[in-house]
C-alpha cells in the first residue's frame, strides 16, 4: 500500500507541475543557499588553513608594535633567537616602498623607454616560501640561503608585478634596478590567495641586501620556525623573555602562533558561515510555509476526494499519510534541486575566487534530511485537517 | 424469507445542532435488511433518505438505538473501524458517480483494494472482472471525463462490487441519468440482485422505487412499510384523512351557494 500512496502522490504532484515547481522554488532556494555557503565557507576555510598549515603551527611571529621604545631588532638580535633551543631558523621580513627601474636594451619589459615603477620590495630568506603549502612559484627559482648569506643582487616578482611590467614575456635571467642597483630576476612567484597576497604586488629579495644595501632599516617583524611542535608553547615564552630583554620593555611587541592566528581565522570564519547559514535557514523556513500554504490549498480543493476515500475505506491514518508523503515528495525534490544548484554555485564561486573546490557527502545528506523534515513538520498540519474531515461533509462539498 | 437478516436497525434517532437548538432528523427508526433482498427507500426530499443512508453506510454514527450489520454492532465502533467496515461490507453508488477524474476507470474500480491491501496483480485481475461484468471491458483505459454518465455510473458500480461486499448502497443512483440510461441501470442491479447481491437503494422516484422487490417510505423522519404507509396515503402521497369526503363537498357546495 505504501507503494500505492507513494504513486498516487507523485501522481498528483504531477498533475499539478507549475504550482509543484514554484512551491518547491522555496526550498530550493533555501537548500541551495545553505549548500552554497557551507561549501564555499569550508572551501575558504580550507584553503585558507591549507595556507597556514604550510607555516603550521610550528611558525611563532614575534613584531614590533611600537617603533618608538626600539627602531627594530638587528640581525644580532634574530640571532639570540635562532640560538634558542627547539628553533630551527628564524624567517625576517622588512617592507619598503622603492623604485623600480627598467633600462629598454636590458629588459624586455613592455616600455620601450626608461620605466620607473613604484612597487613594494619584501626582503625576505628562503622561509618565506614555505608560507604555503601550495606551489609558490609560476617559474624559475626560489631566493635561497645562498643568497641570503651572500647577499645576492637576485629578486623574485610577485605575480601582478610580472603581468604589470612584462606581459606574459618570461623575464627570468634579465636585470632591473632598485634604487640604482642591478637585480637579477631569478623567478615569478605564483598568483597567491587567501592571507598571503601582498605578495603578489611585490617584489622579493633577500633580506640582507635589503637591509644592508637597500637601507630598509631595522627587521619590525619575523618568523621563528620551531623544530619540535611540543616544544611550542615552552619556546613561545623563552622568546617573550628575550623579546623583554632585548626590547627593555614589557609593552610594544607581540609573540604570535600561527596557530593562534589558524584559530581566530577558523573562529570568524565558522561564525560569518553559521550567521548566513542561519538567514538561509530563514528562507527555508519560509519555503516550509509554502508547502504548509500549499497543502492547505490541495486538502480544501479535494475535499471531496478525501471524502470518497473515506466512504471507500481509506482510514483516517492512511489519508494523513498520503498527504504528508506529498509534503515530503515536494520538499525533498527541492531539497535535491537545491543541493546540485547549491553545489553549482559553490563550484562557481571556487573558479572566481579562486580556493579550492570541496564538499563533503554529509553535507548533501544533512541538507536532504533537513528538507524532508521541513516537508514533515509543515505537511503535518494539512495531513491532520485532511484526516479529521468527515466523509458525509466531504462528500457534499463539490 | 428464510435468508438470514444481514442489517438490522433498532430505534434509531438522529438530530443536526441547529442554532442554539437541534433538529431532529429521524425518529425510532425499525429496519432490517435480509440477504439477497432487494429494498428501496422512497421518500420526498428533506424526508431524511441521505441521513438514513450515511448511518447505513457507516459514513455517520446515529444519536441512540443499536445497529447491527453483517454481525457486528456498528455503534460501538470508532472511525477507523468504521473505515474497515466500509471497504469490507459496503459498496457506496452515488448520484454524481464520484469517480476521482484524474485516474483511469481501472484505478477508480481499485481504489478500495488498495485500501484493502490487495496486492496489485490480483488488485488488476479482480477489477478487469468487474469492469467487463458491468460491459465496459473495453473501456478501462478511459477517464470518466471520457465516458457517459451512464458508463461513469457503471464504472462507480464496478467499484462498489469489487470488495465484494455484503450489500450496494445506492443513493439516488439514477438521479443524474435521463430516464433510457437510469432504467439500464436500474437493469444492471436486477441482474446484480439475482446472482445474489443484496441491495438498498434510496430514491425520490417512486417509478425507480418500484423497480426494486421491496419498498419502505421515509417521510418526515419516519420509516413506514408499504402496508403501513398505503393505509395512511393514498397513490398521490395525500393523506387519505386530509382527502375531501363526499360530505365536507356536499357541505362546502351548499355553503357556496
Ligand atoms: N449536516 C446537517 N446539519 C443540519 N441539518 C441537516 C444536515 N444534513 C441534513 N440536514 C437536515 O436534515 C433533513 C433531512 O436531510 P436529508 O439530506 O437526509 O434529506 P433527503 O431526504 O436526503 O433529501 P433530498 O432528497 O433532497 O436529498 C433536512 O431538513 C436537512 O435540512
Ligand atoms: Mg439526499
Amino acid at each position: 500500500m505504501f507503494k500505492d500512496i507513494l504513486a498516487m502522490s507523485f501522481k498528483n504532484l504531477a498533475m499539478n507541475k507549475m504550482r509543484t515547481f514554484l512551491t518547491t522554488l522555496g526550498i530550493i532556494i533555501g537548500i541551495a543557499s545553505i549548500i552554497a555557503l557551507i561549501t564555499i565557507g569550508q572551501g575558504v576555510t580550507s584553503s585558507i588553513i591549507q595556507q597556514l598549515s604550510g607555516l603550521g603551527g610550528n611558525r611563532v611571529t614575534v613584531s614590533l608594535t611600537d617603533t618608538r621604545v626600539i627602531p627594530g631588532f638587528t640581525e644580532e638580535d634574530m640571532l639570540r633567537f635562532e640560538q634558542l633551543d627547539n628553533v630551527e631558523g628564524v624567517s625576517p621580513s622588512l617592507y619598503a616602498t622603492k623604485t623600480i627601474t627598467l633600462i629598454p636594451g636590458e629588459t624586455h619589459s613592455l616600455y620601450d623607454r626608461v620605466y620607473n615603477s613604484v612597487s613594494r620590495v619584501i626582503g625576505i630568506d628562503n622561509y618565506y616560501f614555505d608560507l604555503s603549502a601550495s606551489q609558490m612559484l609560476l617559474s624559475g627559482r626560489e631566493i635561497y640561503d645562498y643568497d641570503v648569506q651572500n647577499a645576492s643582487h637576485v629578486c623574485v616578482l610577485g605575480y601582478e608585478v610580472w603581468k604589470n611590467l612584462y606581459g606574459n614575456y618570461n623575464p627570468i635571467g634579465e636585470v632591473v634596478k632598485i634604487q640604482n642597483m642591478d637585480f637579477t630576476i631569478v623567478g615569478i612567484l605564483n598568483k597567491l590567495v587567501g592571507l598571503e597576497t601582498t605578495g603578489n604586488y611585490s617584489v622579493l629579495v633577500p633580506y640582507t641586501v635589503a637591509m644592508r644595501e637597500l637601507q630598509m632599516g631595522l627587521v619590525k617583524k619575523f618568523d621563528v620556525v620551531i623544530s619540535d611542535s611540543d616544544a611550542v608553547s615552552l619556546t613561545v615564552s623563552q622568546m617573550s623573555d628575550l623579546c623583554a630583554d632585548i626590547v627593555g620593555s614589557t609593552r610594544g611587541y607581540s609573540v604570535s602562533n600561527q596557530q593562534e592566528v589558524m584559530n581566530i581565522v577558523v573562529t570568524i570564519t565558522d561564525l560569518i558561515m553559521g550567521m548566513l547559514a542561519g538567514i538561509a535557514a530563514i528562507s527555508l523556513l519560509v519555503g516550509g510555509i509554502g508547502i504548509m500554504n500549499m497543502m492547505l490549498v490541495s486538502v480544501s480543493e479535494r475535499t471531496s476526494e478525501i471524502g470518497l476515500r473515506k466512504a471507500l475505506g481509506a482510514k483516517p491514518s492512511v489519508i494523513m499519510f498520503q498527504f504528508i508523503v506529498e509534503a515530503v515528495i515536494i520538499s525533498l525534490l527541492g531539497g535535491i534541486l537545491g543541493v546540485a544548484l547549491g553545489i553549482t554555485i559553490a563550484y562557481l564561486a571556487s573558479v572566481l575566487i579562486g580556493y579550492s573546490f570541496t564538499f563533503q557527502a554529509s553535507t548533501v545528506f544533512l541538507a536532504v534530511g533537513f528538507s524532508a523534515a521541513v516537508g514533515l513538520i509543515f505537511g503535518i498540519l494539512p495531513a491532520k485537517k485532511a484526516a479529521k474531515l468527515s466523509p458525509i461533509d466531504a462528500l457534499r462539498a463539490q | 424469507m428464510a435468508e438470514k437478516v444481514l442489517l438490522s436497525m433498532r430505534a434509531i434517532n438522529k438530530s443536526y445542532p441547529l442554532g442554539d437548538n437541534t433538529l431532529q432528523v429521524l425518529f425510532d427508526i425499525d429496519f432490517e435488511v435480509r440477504q439477497k433482498e432487494f429494498v428501496s427507500i422512497l421518500g420526498p426530499s428533506g424526508s431524511g433518505k441521505s441521513t438514513l443512508m450515511n448511518i447505513i453506510g457507516c459514513l455517520d454514527t446515529a444519536d441512540s438505538g443499536s445497529y447491527v450489520l453483517n454481525g457486528k454492532d456498528i455503534g460501538a465502533m470508532r472511525d477507523r473501524q468504521l473505515a474497515k467496515v466500509r471497504n469490507n461490507d459496503i459498496g457506496f453508488v452515488f448520484q454524481q458517480f464520484q469517480l476521482l477524474p484524474r485516474m483511469t476507470s481501472l484505478d477508480n474500480v481499485e481504489l478500495p483494494l488498495i485500501y484493502a491491501r490487495v496486492p496489485s496483480r490480483e488488485r488488476k485481475a479482480r477489477a478487469m472482472v468487474l469492469l467487463n461484468k458491468v460491459g465496459l471491458g473495453d473501456k478501462v483505459m478511459n477517464k470518466p471525463k471520457q465516458l457517459s454518465g451512464g458508463q461513469q455510473q457503471r464504472v462507480a458500480i464496478a467499484r462498489a462490487m469489487v470488495t465484494d461486499p455484503s450489500i450496494i448502497l445506492a443513493d439516488e443512483p439514477t438521479g443524474a441519468l435521463d430516464q433510457a440510461t437510469g432504467a439500464q441501470i436500474m437493469d444492471l442491479f436486477e441482474q446484480l440482485n439475482d446472482e445474489g447481491k443484496t441491495i438498498i437503494m434510496i430514491t425520490h422516484d417512486p417509478k425507480i422505487a418500484r423497480r426494486a422487490k421491496r419498498i419502505v417510505h421515509i417521510l418526515d423522519g419516519r420509516l413506514y412499510s408499504a402496508e403501513e404507509y398505503s393505509a395512511i396515503y393514498d397513490e398521490e402521497g395525500v393523506k387519505w384523512e386530509d382527502k375531501p369526503t363526499i360530505r365536507s363537498r356536499r357541505i362546502r357546495r351548499n355553503a357556496n351557494v
